[in-house]
């Protein structure tokens, strides 16, 4: 055991720690294509941003549910809101809806759970997941669902699907040409943001 | 053009006995190919099942064989081949076909679509196809415009089986959950392990 953890070590100390996309249970997550970034000796910033096609369906679907909200009960936050959920998990959301009254505004990351997370596709190197995206979306919601995170939403942009997750219930991955209830008075319906913005893909 | 053409030549160094099927054209590889291919390993190292797969297939095929009607459904396992159309041959860990569908066997691939199809785990590369959702839906899809009305999708890893159903919503329920696979046929995948007294 101790041989195993003694070579490991090395190699995840070459790794930048600003390839690190997030940490989850103690294991550090790297951005998609950071094994490139070491190999090419390119910059961090060649992987890091989001697709076009994600920012996009970031920015509407945010701007959806900052429109489609209870105002006086709810914030929903943007730009992978660090929430730091223990010292082994700091967990990155593409959209966060905060329950006003539940956070203090810091300069550091929440650390209080979001009531619903809303993820864009996955932008982090799977190895640690055999490859396997359920296994991420898997590990990655029950810690969300430990923290106090009541709903779980994954937008698969090139299967066109959204993942409805709640807290030891099925998961449902449905069309995102269909209607999803992401809180009272928001519905969601991803086919129909991007067709009204007359955004094609 | 150049990624074409090297594309090409790294596709015919890749032994044929490297592909587990081939999807709408495309042939699909072992998870695990490329060590293969760059000269480490020999390609039985890894074509086979891990342990958990093969016991779990055992398990649902003994378990839907004895509960299924015998007058109209039978049960195929081991990889079973489907021939879709030219170019289009997929592998089924567990095929329940209707026997009154089958004919006269050949002694080739199925020409015919099973009416369920149960998939233990992703035995390709996902790479390849992009992903493990994109080669679950893209191989469901193709099952069923074959004619499958039900495919059952058991991940081991994270002991969930996805539920899929011609132009419906996917349901990933936990493997601990009672299943209905068919009339008088439910699973509880959990269950059959436990029962087994299967560590895991």
């Amino acid at each position: 055991m101790t041989a195993t953890q003694e070579k490991e070590q090395p190699a995840v100390q070459a790794i930048p720690s600003a390839l690190v996309y997030e940490v989850l249970n103690g294991r550090p997550l790297y951005y998609r294509g950071y094994k490139e970034v070491i190999e090419k000796n390119l910059n961090p910033e060649t992987i890091m941003g989001s697709s076009s096609l994600q920012s996009i369906l970031v920015s509407l679907i945010y701007g959806y549910t900052l429109a489609n909200r209870d105002k006086k009960k709810y914030l929903p936050v943007t730009n992978e809101a660090g929430v730091h959920l223990d010292l082994n998990s700091n967990l990155s959301c593409d959209i966060a809806i905060f329950e006003k009254g539940t956070f203090e505004i810091t300069t550091r990351y929440f650390d209080v759970p979001p009531k619903i997370v809303i993820e864009v596709d996955i932008k982090i190197d799977l190895s640690e997941f055999d490859g396997i995206e359920h296994e991420y979306v898997a590990e990655k919601t029950q810690r969300l669902f430990d923290f106090g995170v009541e709903r779980v939403f994954w937008v698969f942009s090139k299967s066109r699907r959204v993942f409805v997750c709640l807290p030891g219930q099925d998961w449902i991955f449905t069309d995102w040409s269909n209607n999803i209830p992401i809180m009272d008075g928001c519905i969601l319906n991803v086919k129909y943001l991007l067709e009204e913005e007359e955004i094609t893909y | 053009m150049v990624s074409l053409a090297e594309e090409t030549v790294q596709a015919k160094a890749i032994p044929e006995s490297l592909i587990y099927e081939t999807l709408h054209g495309r042939p699909l590889y072992y998870k695990g190919y490329r060590d293969v291919v760059a000269n480490t390993l020999k390609p039985e190292t890894v074509i086979g099942s891990s342990d958990l797969q093969s016991i779990l297939v055992s398990l649902i095929n003994t378990y839907i064989t004895v509960n299924r009607d015998k007058k109209r459904y039978i049960t195929a396992t081991n990889e079973s081949g489907l021939h879709i159309a030219i170019g289009d041959n997929l592998s089924a860990d567990i095929a329940i076909f209707e026997k009154a569908r089958l004919g006269k066997l050949k002694g080739k691939y199925f020409d015919v679509p099973p009416k369920i199809v149960i998939e233990v785990d992703i035995k390709i590369d996902p790479a390849g196809i992009g992903s493990d959702v994109a080669y679950i839906a893209e191989k469901s899809g193709e099952l069923f415009d074959f004619g499958v009305e039900r495919v059952f999708w058991i991940l081991s890893s994270i002991q969930k089986i996805i539920i899929l159903r011609p132009g419906q919503d996917w349901i990933t329920t936990d493997w601990s959950n009672d299943i209905t696979i068919m009339d008088g046929c439910i699973l509880n995948v959990k269950q059959l392990l436990d029962e087994e007294e299967i560590a895991y």
